[in-house]
Order: structure tokens, then C-alpha cells, then sequence
């Protein structure tokens, strides 16, 4: 398809009259098969592509969208994106659309992975069915996908990109007697998912957490499991890592690059070429990623640019555009954590007296500026005593600054999770925490 | 229409017991000014089919622009399906409509000049951004429409015409250490309405420019919202945010029956409870209204063809019904309400809020304030959470304003609450008549993720005794 998805957009830009004119084809041929009370309750399959046209005379710039890739279609959208431009006032900051860079080769694409059909996903989630009902497990949901996305942008200046990457998911929740317990994976190969092993997780989970007891809000010793580790560092990225939030002054960073933001033990980044995420080599502007030093070793090290903030800024691009239906600017959509040397089990054996989290379920941000956010625990939240768990706990709220948190961190686990947003194709990587203070204001009734 | 019956007839052909298959064209403009410069003018276009099957009892969908090969996929997905079937599917009873339906629009918003509408966003982001302290303003506008075609093998043929727009304004201010922002007519883009452009026109957005600034200035140098057990007051804006997620999500019958178990959760109002169980005070009714003028869950029929009604949820504090669709109406032994929605084509509709309203009071809004003699009034949305069963809540406002002796007095910011759903609810003891209805563009569910256009109406409403200023 390579030479299909380069040519809609090399005929977008040769057809625009704009002084610059860019053209991005996103496709998407995926299935997702989703089950709850041991059964397929929805089963998809989608094929898909937009292409999308972004018109620039001198300052003017005007965008366009269609799902229509006949050349009368494509014609049509590139009038509108023109059309659009003409009539629009001049962005002052606006320099140029970007120039084309070298672009490294990145595996990300498995045959296999792309062809699976959804017998294949349906024999899947049979399986995980049997195998969690063989353990007296109530109820099993969860979703499996597979599939694979196409992008190429094309641009006036020069740029020509493709990538094809496949992209799949397991995930299961398990529900036995009010306890419940969750395991994921997502790959860009189906084949590293192991579905047996994530239901053998969840299953675990759910046993362990059918008697709770309520727990005292305040100030514990936590140990957040990957996923909720994962969790917690998407609004992390989303509220201070952009290059907007952060010259406009709304990041944490502002002001503050090269000061202690986190435990010296800390270090993040963003690295859309490290195949342990979701490789993706450009960005939406068909820019080459860079690596990106987020937090180095507790100091806060820089954030990331497209090519506008990256002119605004005076700065280098480090290839992180994106398109989002908000304007919210660049974003790290490939961060990683780095791991540490200590297993799950050792950072639960160190605590005297400590709560430990699966995951976590619906955060927001309560202050952006000083990264605090609320959030539940969810899918097994646990008591340990003196290194064991002792016993679960009803879920709790909490109400916690991310860098204040990660300013306590007191042991890192050696396995990294993964967690993927596919609509936003964004992708954190990240190990377990043994976090000193986690402030819990609530709890609820379950 | 034709090709829609041919891909009706293929599915059926190939082996589907049920087939339907809707064909959806969108329309849509998305302008944004950052400061005194546009920051993304857009317009987009698609359309495609998206194609539903049950065979053996097992469903199956696909989306496509090729009707006869989507038609194919979807027979195929069913077939998975089967293969990890527990009982076989099935739907209540429907009457298959024939018929056309189309909101009223008075100004077609896509008719207006592109110019026009930049320009009054210009106008408002520079008029924001002209306050020193002011770090970003924003000014936005949303048009989409939706044409919609649906056919079923029970032999519903519907086609249907909305359009919604909306627009709002907002300003940041970042001052010492602190960051503060302000929006109208609401937060996250403002307010929304099926309606023409009219209803961008009467939000009168410049005229709330100086307003919006100077608050947001105002609050960085206000006193933290107190911590402590008080009578709250919010306004509707806030309250209908609070439906939303505390009675519209826990109301969708898909989540009480463990659809949604595994990424946005069950609900705490499970089906024993249904006629008898106390959601809140006496003062407490809401109903779920697809018929609701404006409103951006108003249809004429669902995606099913389940024709637009009224649903009555909670009834003077008790719990009374749920948003189904077919497959869940059956299973409680009724016919669907017709909450079956996808946000577009390549979606297989699930049950999403149509527009939930908590119904009005006879209060003025003096009368909520005038015997709380400590309490807070908190305005606009700032942030939301809430547990996967609906239960445990953490709200916060952009602006509040402390009460005292029945006076709104100083200002505050970071108000915040929290409570338990039937506890919050429950301590509602007074609703008032001013009355308005909200559009939300943004509700998040399912997978793949659906971002669904609800509406709420609410009024402003006093709740006795709330946790505030957490956090």
C-alpha cells in the first residue's frame, strides 16, 4: 500500500495553489473483539483513512479533511484547505511548514499480526474464557485487537514519509465475588501479547481481592504497579511535557528546566524508536522523532517541539506534531520510564506498612501547574504488612501531585509496562514504583 | 437508499439472521484562536457504511466505504462470534418506522462566512489576551452535522438530517506559582445546541470577554476554597456535568448488565434496586429525553430505529429507569427507549445518553443562598472523576464564591467537592427554576473510544452538608 498511500498525498500537494501545502493519509484496517460475561459482545472491524490537507499562503494557513480518495474527492478537499487559507488572517509566529530530514528505518510492522482474523481473536477470548472459568472466576470482559495503521505525509518542501506499523491489545478484567483484577498488554506483535498469562494475572487478582476492608485516608507509603505507574505518567506528559504548556507558562517545567523535579533515581524520555514501545519513526508533520530527555536523573531535562513552537521557540523541531481534534500542540506520544533492578515482589517486601495499586481508574487534573490529580484505584488495592499482602482494600481516591510523587519514589521495579492510547496513538512504557508519600482523600464502597 | 437494501440483502443472503446498515455523511467546522491569531480553521467531510449483523445469535460489524464487501466482513465478524457464544442475542420488539426527520435549524451555520466566524473569535481572543496578566486566551467554534440513513432487515428505512454548533471563550492566568482560568458560557469549548448558527449569535460571546478576563485575574489572588462539611450551591453548568456522570453513565443499562466491566465500569444501580431504591432527595427528578428542542441527544429515532422518547430515571429520589437498547430491553423483559447510538459510520452503536435532565425546581436562586449561613456557590467545571460503579465523586469548579448569612461574598478558587452519588443526591433539598440546557460534545465510551454529543438541562441546586476543598 506504500505506493497508494504516496501517491494520494504527492497528488494532494502537486494539486494545491498555496504557497506550501502539506497532505497526511492515516489509515486504519483493524479488528477489536470485545467481551464481557464470557461472551463476544461486540465484535468490529473497521477500514479507514483520512486524508488530510493543510494549505498555507504566506501566513494563512487553512486545514481540510475527507475520507474520499478518488481524485475528484481529493481535488475537492485541497480547494477546501486553499479556500479555507485565503480567507484567514495571518499567524505571526508561523515560519514555514517543515524541510525534509533523513528518516530512520523502524520495525514496526508483522505480517502475521496484520492478517489476524476474527475467528483467530474469537479462539482468543475462548480460551480466556475456559481458562478463567476453570478457576471459579465469575465473569470475564475484556478486549482483544489486531490490526495494522498506515500514515504518509507528503509535503511541498520535500517531505515524503510512510510508515505501516500493526498494532494489537489484550486485556482482561476478572470478576469473582466483588474482587476483581485486571491484566494488559499491548504490541505492535500479537505473538508477545500472552493472553494465558494475562488471564492467569487477572485471575490471581481477582482471587486475592474478593474480601476487602476499608482503608483511612491519608498519607501511605504506595507501591503503584506498571499499569497504574503507566497511568499516572500520561497526564504527566499531557499537562508538562508540550512545548506549549510549557512557553506559554502552564507546565510545571516552565522556568524550571535543569532544577529537581523528581527523585534522583528518576528518569524519563520520549523515544519513538524504541521498538520495547510503539515505534514510530516521524511525527504528523513527517518529522523525524527525536529522542527527548524528559526528567534525567531527577532534573527536569527539556520538552518536546513541533515545527511551529519549535520556530516560536527559536529552538530545534524534535518531531513530536501531532493531530488532535483539540489544539493542545506537541505531544511525547512514546514516553519511557526507566526501569530499576528490583521485582515487584522486592518492593512489596520492603514496606512496613503500604498500599499497593493495580491500576487506576478515571484521573483528571485538579491543577495543572502543580501536576495534581485525582483518580481511583481500581481492579485490586491492597494492604501490605510488613512486606505480605495482608489483605484487600475497598478502592480509594486520590489526590496527588505526579512530580511531588515521583519526588518520593524510594524503589523502581525491573519490568516495564506498557500502556497504549490507541486514539491518540500515544504509548507510555513504564516500571513499577515504591512511592514514600501518596496522599488517598477518600475511598468508596467497594 | 437502493444500495443500502442490496447490502441488506447480501448480509441476509450470506447467512444473517438481522441485518442493519446505516450510510452517514459529516460535515464539520472546528475553529480555534489562540491570543490574537487563529490557532487551527478546519472543515472535514467524510462519510461511510457501517454494517450490523446477528447470526446464531452473535454479533457482528463492519465499516467500510465498499457496501458489498463491508456487508461480507460483517457476516464474517459474526461468525467469530458464534464461535465464543454463551446464549444467543436477542432483541425486543420494535416497530420498523418509515420516515424522515430533521432537526430545525433558523441560520444554517455553515452558511455563514468563514470570515465572520473568525472574526468574532479574533475579536474575543484579542480582547482576552489585551489584560497583562492574562497567559492565553481562547475562542473556539464547532459546526458538524450529520445525514444519516438506516435500513434494517426488519424493514425500518429512516433518514435523518441534525446539525448542532456551539462556541465559548476562555482565559488562563499564570502569576506566581499559581495558574487560574476562567471560561464562558462553560468550560471544555463553551456550550452547544442543536440549533442554527442563531445559537452562537445569542451566547454573545464578546460581550463576556471582559467579564471572563477579569475573574480569571481575580482568582489568583483569592483565598483557597475552605476545607471543610457545608451547604454547597452549584450552578447548572456544574450540575449538569454532575448528571452526566453520576446518574446518565449509571443509568446505561449496558454497564449494570457488565458490558462495560472491563474499561469504563458497571454501576451501582443494579436491577433489584429499579422502582424502590433511594437515588436522592424527594427534590431530585431526571429523565432521559431524546425529544428534548436543542438538545445534542435529540433524534428522531435511535440507531436502532427505536423511535425518541421520554424516560423517566429518577423520580422525586427514586431509582426508576435505565438507558437501553434492544438487546438489554429484552433481557429485562421490555422494549428498547431508544438509547442506542454511534457517533458515526465506522462505530457500532452502543447505549449512550440522549439528553438527561435534572428537572427544575420552584426556587429562585436568592432562595437557595438565603438560610445557609456558611457555604460555598461554585461555578463551572474544572475537573472530574468518579469510581467505576458511579459511586465515589471529586468535582472541581473553576470559581466559587463563599456564602455567608445568605450572601454571596467572597470569592474563592479551587472550590471542590466530593461525596458518595446517593449521599450527594440525597442532600439536595432544593432545585431552582432557572432552568437551561447544556450541550456536551465530548462524552468518552466504549471501544474503540466513541466520543458522543449528549445534552443535559439543570438548574442550579442547594445540597446540605458536602465535603469541600479537597485536594
Amino acid at each position: 500500500m506504500k505506493e497508494e498511500y504516496l501517491s494520494i498525498v504527492e497528488r494532494a500537494v502537486k494539486t494545491s495553489n498555496a504557497d506550501q501545502c502539506e497532505a497526511r493519509l492515516s489509515g486504519m484496517s483493524w479488528g477489536l473483539t470485545r467481551f464481557a460475561n464470557n461472551y463476544i459482545h461486540q465484535n468490529v472491524v473497521e477500514d479507514n483513512a483520512e486524508l488530510t490537507v493543510r494549505s498555507v499562503f504566506g501566513k494563512k494557513i487553512g486545514k481540510a479533511q475527507t475520507n474520499q480518495l478518488d481524485p475528484e474527492s481529493i481535488a475537492e478537499v485541497v480547494r477546501r484547505a486553499d479556500g479555507i487559507a485565503r480567507v484567514q488572517t495571518e499567524i505571526p509566529d508561523f515560519v514555514s511548514l517543515p524541510a525534509p530530514e533523513s528518516i530512520p528505518s523502524v520495525k514496526g510492522f508483522y505480517k502475521e499480526t496484520a492478517e489476524v482474523e476474527p475467528e483467530a481473536r474469537a479462539l482468543v477470548v475462548k480460551a480466556a474464557v475456559d481458562q478463567a472459568e476453570t478457576l471459579g472466576i465469575e465473569s470475564v470482559s475484556g478486549t482483544h485487537y489486531t490490526g495494522k495503521e498506515e500514515i504518509a505525509v507528503a509535503n511541498s518542501l520535500g517531505i515524503e514519509a510512510y510508515f505501516e506499523g500493526t498494532v494489537s491489545c489484550f486485556k482482561i478484567n476478572t470478576c469473582l465475588e466483588q474482587g476483581t483484577g485486571t491484566a494488559q498488554s499491548f504490541s505492535r506483535n500479537h505473538r508477545d501479547l500472552n493472553p494465558e498469562a494475562l488471564t492467569e494475572k487477572a485471575c490471581q487478582k481477582a482471587l486475592k481481592s474478593r474480601k476487602t476492608e476499608p482503608a483511612s485516608p491519608g498519607s501511605y507509603q504506595v507501591i503503584l504497579e506498571e499499569q497504574a505507574v503507566c497511568e499516572m505518567l500520561v497526564y504527566l506528559a499531557m499537562m508538562t511535557f508540550g512545548a506549549q504548556p510549557y512557553l506559554e507558562g502552564r507546565s510545571a517545567f516552565s522556568g524550571h528546566l535543569g532544577d529537581q523535579v523528581a527523585d534522583s533515581s528518576v528518569s524519563l524520555w520520549d523515544d519513538g524508536l524504541d521498538e520495547r514501545g510503539f515505534p514510530f519513526p516521524f511525527d504528523a508533520e513527517g518529522v523525524p522523532k527525536q529522542r527527548v530527555n524528559l526528567i534525567e536523573r531527577g532534573l527536569a531535562g527539556n520538552v518536546v517541539y513541533d515545527s511551529f513552537y519549535a520556530a516560536k521557540a527559536g529552538t530545534q523541531n524534535t518531531g513530536h506534531s501531532v493531530d488532535m481534534p483539540f489544539g493542545a500542540g506537541p505531544f511525547s506520544a512514546n514516553v519511557f520510564m526507566g526501569e530499576g533492578t528490583s521485582s515487584l515482589e522486592d518492593l512489596i517486601s520492603e514496606c512496613e506498612n503500604a498500599i499497593l495499586v493495580t491500576r487506576f481508574h478515571y484521573i483528571n487534573p485538579m491543577h495543572r501547574l502543580k501536576t495534581v490529580i485525582t483518580g481511583m484505584t481500581r481492579d485490586g488495592t491492597f494492604l501490605v504488612k510488613n512486606g505480605e499482602i495482608v489483605r484487600g482494600l475497598k478502592n480509594m481516591r486520590f489526590t496527588q501531585s505526579v512530580l511531588d510523587a515521583l519526588s518520593t519514589v524510594q524503589g523502581i521495579g525491573n519490568n516495564l509496562g506498557i500502556l497504549r492510547m490507541e486514539y491518540a496513538k500515544a504509548t507510555v512504557c513504564a516500571p513499577a514504583l515504591r512511592i514514600g508519600e501518596f496522599t488517598f482523600t477518600g475511598s468508596t464502597l467497594f | 437508499m437502493e444500495d443500502l437494501d442490496t447490502i441488506v440483502a447480501a448480509a441476509i443472503k450470506k447467512g444473517a439472521d438481522y441485518c442493519d446498515v446505516r450510510f452517514v455523511v459529516n460535515r464539520e467546522e472546528d475553529i480555534r484562536v489562540r491570543g490574537r491569531d487563529p490557532e487551527k480553521v478546519s472543515s472535514k467531510i467524510d462519510q461511510g457504511y457501517g454494517v450490523r449483523v446477528l447470526m446464531k445469535g452473535a454479533w457482528g460489524f463492519a465499516a467500510g466505504q465498499d457496501p458489498e464487501q463491508t456487508a461480507a466482513r460483517a457476516v464474517k465478524v459474526a461468525r467469530g462470534s458464534v464461535l465464543a457464544k454463551k446464549e444467543d442475542v436477542k432483541l425486543s420488539d420494535l416497530t420498523p418506522y418509515t420516515d424522515s426527520w430533521k432537526a430545525p435549524i433558523k441560520k444554517d451555520p455553515f452558511s455563514v462566512p468563514m470570515e465572520e466566524k473568525l472574526s468574532l473569535l479574533l475579536d474575543c481572543g484579542k480582547t482576552l489576551i489585551e489584560h497583562e496578566d492574562v497567559k492565553v486566551a481562547q475562542a473556539t467554534m464547532r459546526i458538524r452535522s450529520q445525514e444519516k440513513w438506516f435500513l434494517s432487515s426488519e424493514g425500518a428505512t429512516i433518514h435523518q438530517d441534525t446539525t448542532f454548533c456551539g462556541a465559548g471563550i476562555s482565559a488562563t492566568v499564570v502569576k506566581g506559582g499559581d495558574m487560574q482560568k476562567r471560561s464562558y458560557p462553560t468550560s471544555f469549548d463553551g456550550n452547544f445546541s442543536q440549533q442554527g448558527y442563531e445559537f452562537v449569535e445569542a451566547l454573545s460571546l464578546y460581550d463576556h470577554c471582559e467579564e471572563t478576563a477579569r475573574e480569571a485575574i481575580q482568582l489568583v489572588d483569592a483565598e483557597p476554597c475552605p476545607s471543610g462539611t457545608m451547604d454547597i450551591v452549584l450552578d447548572s453548568s456544574q450540575l449538569a456535568l454532575q448528571v452526566h456522570e453520576s446518574c446518565g453513565h449509571p443509568t446505561e443499562l449496558d454497564r449494570v448488565l457488565g458490558f462495560e466491566a472491563s474499561y469504563a465500569g458497571t454501576s451501582f444501580l443494579t436491577q433489584e434496586k429499579l422502582g424502590h431504591y433511594t437515588y436522592g432527595s424527594p427534590s431530585v427528578t431526571i429523565v432521559a429525553d431524546s425529544t428534548t428542542p436543542g438538545g445534542l441527544g435529540t433524534f428522531g429515532y435511535d440507531d436502532e430505529g427505536v423511535k425518541a422518547c421520554r424516560t423517566v430515571l429518577v423520580d422525586k429520589g427514586i431509582f426508576s429507569g435505565y438507558l437501553t437498547s434492544r438487546e438489554t430491553a429484552y433481557q429485562m423483559g421490555e422494549k428498547s427507549n431508544g438509547a442506542m447510538r454511534a457517533t458515526d459510520f465506522n462505530f457500532m452503536p452502543i447505549i449512550r445518553m440522549t439528553n438527561i435532565n435534572l428537572m427544575p425546581g420552584d426556587y429562585a436562586f436568592e432562595e437557595l443562598l438565603e438560610d445557609i449561613q456558611e457555604g460555598i456557590y461554585m461555578q463551572t467545571n474544572r475537573s472530574w472523576s468518579i469510581d467505576d460503579r458511579r459511586i465515589n465523586f471529586q468535582f472541581g469548579c473553576e470559581i466559587g464564591y463563599k456564602i455567608t448569612d445568605g450572601e454571596l461574598t467572597d470569592m474563592v478558587k479551587n472550590p471542590s467537592y466530593t461525596a458518595l452519588t446517593p449521599e450527594f443526591w440525597g442532600a439536595c433539598d432544593a432545585v431552582s427554576k432557572d432552568w437551561q440546557l447544556w450541550g456536551v460534545p465530548n462524552c468518552g465510551k466504549g471501544e474503540p473510544s466513541q466520543t458522543m454529543f449528549v445534552g443535559h438541562g439543570a438548574a442550579p441546586a442547594r445540597f446540605r452538608n458536602m465535603k469541600t476543598g479537597v485536594g
